[in-house]
């Protein structure tokens, strides 16, 4: 065959399981509504067993019809069941090569690949469901190397992928590397911030379940929760928050278990992942910014993760950026970021050139105001609602924390960005990378003689672009000048510029 | 900082945007007629019919008088060697700085309304982002394009 490579077998078995996978609460919902009216015979006799055949039926072709061959300096893929689709993907521009495996991948010993390239769509440009590990490797190889080296095709140690110790691979030599100590991963989980979200899926099962459950639970519970105390009750809600804690560690432990971080040559490895082991390429050349987050749970504690925002790679439980390092000392965070991207490092010493004071009160009012949209109708509806505007002090404190940690700065040609939304966020974007920036002002700004700057970079998928509210309008013209060929550098030491126009 | 930039769109622009603004006001239509429909089924204040549509009578009217003139006079754009910069927004003000080397592509755009004028927008595509320099006279925009397509050639690639 001319046509090249099929999927790897497997493939048909892993499409049809998550399909099936997909489609598993709405058949248990089904089947037990179903089994209340007595349909269950109907549903379960034909229209399973359609389906199961269908999605059967659907993975082989698909397997079948799916090809992909490494031309000369191309990938070239083959696909589509009816309608037939090329895509020719030149090598040079393959921005991020992902190697992960999930459960299904991992019965079979087997890896998923996808490969991306710069520009739009939310999927992947090339979604290799199902390669045995060594073909998946030289595909890499033949994707990634530099177009002198020889490609590679020794044979790849068949035992299971250790933490970056590839070393059967005949690749740069490792320039640095950074790993996750379990101590860090658990104290990761344990200040992850996930409990909201567990709690949230935990409450949204319930939900789901309470159809299930006979009536007579209900009444024995609503009556044993009735009868019990305050106190009672207060351990209750603590324990379920205590196992909502517990389970949100493990996530967080089986998501970035066996984290690793190895430089090698141009190439960035990240791979992480107990269950599903992820590995994801970046180049070095690729990165267009660097954003330290600080949890507000991690906060006290000095800890800081790194993100990296790349053409290519990057996934939407991560906002469409990776992460770098998931945690680290802030003060050692700079070594760390140094080993792996020098040239972003931006010394701590030149500061944060703070927001003016006049913009405090927008800050606080912009905090305020979703508080109070929910808090107002709450307080006026439920008996003790009124209480529930103590959460506008919040509010309050909010706004005026956002205020006081956001603020700018320029590093030679890098633009450094501080801002809170919870979290805080701090930026690095170098000048090359940004692809335009902008100053905007709304009248109430031009008022109080403020404006929003903003710069849009490269990201994984498009644009992405960072912003700083309500900085002194002299400051927005600075950053536009500073940003401009045009015009000579601003002076940024100067203190709080005298009145000037506005744009 | 430099001044803002000097080159301005056609006038012909305030016509077009005048008959989209009065266009597009058509549509906020529905909540009146809508309200009169529901006026006949249930037994609600009549009132409030004719505030809403005294308010589209204002809408209409600064969609298609008051907006098109500010978007208008606030409309700058200047081409530079290295970087094109464009201000505009009609309440909220808008600076745009786009670096030569930045640019992708440039096209120019042109609508039936914009056909009949003899008017096209030129799209100014970065690899992130987007902008267009709208309404200008199909001469200036076809030179435009191709001036910016010949400067972003020329820029230095530092990438």
């Amino acid at each position: 065959m001319t046509d090249g490579k099929r999927l790897h077998g497997a493939t048909v078995v892993i499409m049809l399981l998550t399909r099936l996978r997909d489609f598993i609460i709405p058949i248990i919902i089904a089947f037990f509504i179903g089994s209340t009216g007595g349909g269950i015979g109907l549903f379960a006799m034909i229209a399973l067993p359609l389906l199961l055949v269908f999605f059967g039926i659907y993975s082989f072709l698909y397997w079948w019809t799916y090809w992909y061959r490494v031309e000369d300096q191309e990938l070239h893929v083959k696909q589509g069941i009816i309608v037939k689709k090329h895509r020719y993907i030149q090598r040079k521009r393959v921005q991020s090569f992902d190697m992960s495996a999930g459960i299904l991948q991992r019965m079979f010993g087997l890896v998923k690949v996808q490969i991306e390239t710069a520009g739009g769509g939310s999927e992947p440009d090339v979604h290799l469901i199902a390669l045995d590990r060594a073909e998946a490797k030289r595909l890499r190889q033949n994707l990634l190397a530099k177009p002198a080296a020889p490609a590679e095709d020794e044979e790849v140690d068949p035992s299971e992928m250790t933490e970056g110790e590839e070393a059967e691979e005949l690749e740069p030599e490792i320039e640095a590397s950074w790993a996750l100590g379990f101590k860090h991963l658990l104290f990761a989980g344990m200040t992850s911030g996930g409990v909201g979200l567990v709690l949230s899926a935990v409450l949204a099962l319930f939900s789901q379940v309470d159809v299930l459950l006979p009536e007579a639970f209900y009444e024995t519970t609503i009556g044993f929760v009735l009868s019990s105390t305050i106190t009672f009750l207060l351990i209750a809600i603590f324990l379920i928050a205590f196992f909502a804690w517990l389970i949100s560690i493990a996530i967080t432990i089986v998501k970035y278990g066996q984290f690793t971080v190895v430089k090698r040559g141009n190439d960035l490895v990240i791979s992480r992942g107990l269950l599903e082991r992820k590995q994801l390429t970046l180049k070095v050349h690729r990165i267009t910014a660097v954003r330290f987050v600080t949890g507000i749970l991690r906060q006290p504690f000095g800890f800081t993760t790194i993100y990296v925002e790349s053409k290519g790679g990057g996934s939407a439980d991560e906002q469409q950026s990776t992460i770098l390092v998931p945690l680290v000392n802030r003060r050692k965070a700079n070594d760390v970021l140094g080993k792996f991207l020098p040239e972003f490092v931006v010394d701590d010493d030149v500061g944060i050139k703070p927001l003016p004071r006049r913009a405090l009160f927008r800050y606080i009012i912009r905090a305020i105001v979703p508080i109070v949209l929910v808090v107002i109708p709450l307080s006026i509806v439920l008996p003790f609602g009124a209480y529930a505007l103590l959460l506008i002090l919040l509010g309050i404190f909010l706004g005026w924390l956002r205020h006081r940690n956001g603020g700018f700065n320029v590093s030679g040609d890098y633009l450094i960005l501080q801002w809170r939304l919870f979290n805080l966020n701090r930026a690095v974007l170098p000048r090359k990378r940004i692809q335009a920036a902008d100053v905007t002002q709304s009248p109430l700004q031009r008022w109080r003689r403020l404006s929003t700057y903003s710069v849009s970079i490269l990201s994984s998928m498009s644009g992405k672009s960072f912003e700083i509210r309500d900085i002194t309008a002299g400051r927005g013209e600075d950053l536009l000048a500073w940003y401009s060929k045009e015009v000579d550098n601003p002076n940024f030491s100067r203190e709080e510029e005298k009145d000037k126009s506005p744009i | 900082m430099r001044e803002a930039p000097a080159k301005r769109l056609s006038k012909k622009a305030l016509p077009v945007w005048r008959i989209t603004g009065f266009l597009e006001s058509l549509f906020y239509l529905i909540f009146p007629i809508g309200y009169g429909i529901l006026l006949v089924l249930f037994d609600w204040p009549l009132w409030v019919l004719y505030v809403l549509i005294l308010l589209w009578i204002a809408v209409a009217l600064l969609q298609s008088l008051l907006v098109p003139a500010i978007r208008w006079r606030r409309w700058r754009y200047e081409v530079y060697e290295e970087e094109i910069d464009l201000q505009y927004g009609v309440f909220i003000i808008r600076r745009t700085l786009i670096p030569m080397i930045r640019v992708q592509h440039v096209d120019t755009e042109q609508g039936p309304i914009y056909r009949h004028y003899n008017l096209a927008a030129v799209s100014i595509s970065t690899a992130a982002t987007v902008h267009q320099i709208p309404a200008l006279t199909e001469e200036t925009a076809s030179d435009l394009r191709d001036q910016i397509a010949d400067l972003a050639q020329t820029a230095d690639n530092d990438d």
